[in-house]
């Protein structure tokens, strides 16, 4: 606890700290709680230019347990987050989190529901609109702005759910495998929108996959958890320049790296077969 | 054959939408044809069914005609009609309200639930007498009965609709950062709209079976006060006449609550 005092220093704030992170809930209902994240410790430092960090690791292991923490939508059982140097307790205002998918209101046209969530953090009716419009064109919703999220399809809503998100302008964004329910090419397209968007956020991402290419292709560090209780086993830096296209899965290093990464994540699972299959999408 | 036997008569099988629209016309024509030869006045004061226990169509045909032509049924029709309209307007003034504060606040819930599902089970008839001894006999104890025959559902199955909104949008809300109010006012209300639409129409609904009992004690106008006067007067015809015109209104109101529910509330 004392330690938090010395890290106030106001260029050294990391953007996020866990600290010896334990959390444990039935897999079932009416079974004892098994744990999900057991004794996770991390540190993501703050980087002027933000950050984009994925949380690798199989379905299931407790890798969005965690990001749920770090929101503030669950709490730890045992241990401290910290985000920006401030305890998280309770839904965090400093962070958001893209879901896995259809959580578009369907009473709000696609312009309202990004400014919905302008709209809860008190941004002035006028100034609102101007600020969804914009981010919903980056998101290439320019001329569906009236729609109603129901006729889109599920990368477009999924693209709504990224503007509403992003248009909040909040320091810590969090992705729970937003593209998880998403078809391949649909997926690469919103890959590729995804770091078009962010080139220009100076806020951290962090971004939950059991995705390896998809981590190798979008990440600064992927942070890769064993298979349920998630620990960590593996921080690697992602040695690739950005702007990073699409043909980077071909580059030579790029499919090195994903075999090491496959050896981790199958290393991990030979201890709970029942996830095996999930491995190496 | 035993296959499609179960496919026909089994528990939860399925017809064709053809033959199942033709089973439902025949089964309306037999009924007809019945009514019509128990009815049918074959020589003059002839007929298998005296017109007093049933009127045959034609009876009940003319019988609405004399009820427009003595200008009694309009003003019966628009007369029940204004009442309901009021009641409902009551129902959901004080029914949507306290739905919703009781769907997303619990201890609002805890404070109010023992009450609402005791009234819930009393049949408002039971309260005719009492009624009309705070309300008077007069416009306002018709309404009031109307009220409580609706409130307690409505608020019963606004408090449900509440209860049904995605627990995921008020995950991504809560998320977002919006308060207990913004909760309320802009996801938990609107996700539960089209659910408390369908609460109206089901109070819509009841108020026209009620609206009988309302108008039969001590009222001077509407379709309830027509049949009773008409049962009084042995004049079936025109009881007929009335029930009909009830069965026709609130069908038809019903139709309109639920095109409106289709075409703006369809989430």
């Amino acid at each position: 606890m004392n330690n938090y005092v010395d890290e106030q220093k106001p260029t050294a704030t990391p953007f996020v700290e866990i600290r010896n992170v334990h959390k444990a809930f039935p897999i079932q209902p009416n079974t004892k709680p098994a744990p999900a994240v057991e004794d996770v410790s991390l540190l993501i430092p703050h980087q002027e230019e933000g950050d984009f960090v994925a949380f690798l690791g199989p379905s299931g292991c407790g890798k969005s347990t965690l990001l749920q923490m770090i929101s503030g939508l669950l709490a730890p059982d045992k241990g401290e987050v910290y985000a920006l140097g401030k305890q998280v307790s309770g839904p965090d205002p400093q962070s958001v989190t893209v879901p896995q998918a259809y959580t578009c209101f369907p009473w709000l046209t696609v312009l309202g529901n990004v400014e919905f969530g302008l709209k809860t953090h008190g941004i002035e009716p006028v100034e609102r609109r101007k600020i969804a419009t914009e981010y919903l064109r980056k998101v290439g919703l320019g001329d569906r702005l009236d729609a109603n999220p129901r006729q889109l399809s599920g990368g477009m809503q999924q693209r709504v759910a990224i503007a509403r998100t992003l248009a909040m302008r909040l320091p810590i964004v969090l992705m729970d495998e937003p593209f998880g329910a998403l078809d391949a090419q649909t997926r690469a397209d919103m890959q590729e929108m995804l770091l078009h968007l962010w080139q220009g956020e100076k806020n951290l991402v962090v971004f939950v996959t059991h995705d390896i290419s998809e981590a190798l292709l979008l990440a600064n560090r992927i942070v890769v958890f064993s298979s349920r209780p998630a620990r960590i086993i593996y921080d690697l830096q992602v040695p690739f320049e950005r702007p990073r296209p699409q043909s980077l899965l071909y580059d030579s290093q790029f499919v090195k790296l994903s075999q090491v990464l496959v050896g981790l994540l199958k290393h991990s699972e030979s201890e709970s077969p029942d996830s095996v299959s999930q491995s190496g999408k | 054959m035993s296959n499609q036997k179960q496919r026909l008569i089994g528990a939860r099988g399925a017809l064709s939408r053809r033959a199942d629209t033709t089973l439902s016309l025949v089964a309306l024509g037999v009924a007809f044809l019945a009514w019509f030869l128990v009815t049918y006045e074959y020589a003059p004061e002839k007929r298998l069914v005296l017109g007093l226990f049933l009127p045959s169509p034609m009876d009940i045909v003319h019988g609405t005609q004399d009820l427009f032509r003595m200008g009694e049924m309009p003003g019966a029709i628009w007369v029940s009609l204004w009442r309901i309209a009021q009641a409902m307007f009551y129902t959901i003034l004080v029914g949507v309200p306290v739905g919703v504060l009781m769907g997303s606040v619990p201890v609002i819930d805890a404070l109010l639930r023992k009450f609402v599902d005791g009234f819930k089970s009393v049949p408002p008839t039971a309260f005719i007498g009492l009624i009309i001894l705070w309300f008077g006999i007069e416009e306002r104890s018709k309404t009031v009965f109307l009220f409580l025959g609706a409130i307690f559902y409505m608020i019963l199955m606004t408090k449900n609709a509440i209860r049904n909104v995605p627990e995921s949008y008020v995950t991504v809300a809560t998320d977002i950062g919006a308060s207990p109010l913004q909760l309320i006012r802009g996801v938990l209300f609107p996700g539960a709209l089209p659910q408390i639409w369908d609460a109206i129409i089901v109070c819509n609904g009841l108020m026209w079976t009620y609206i009988i009992l309302a108008e039969w004690v001590n009222a001077n106008s509407g379709l309830g006060h027509t049949i009773s006067i008409a049962s009084r007067l042995n004049r079936s015809d025109e009881v007929f006449a009335g029930v009909i015109a009830i069965a026709v209104i609130s069908a038809s109101t019903d139709w309109a609550l639920r095109a409106i529910r289709r075409r703006f509330l369809n989430w």
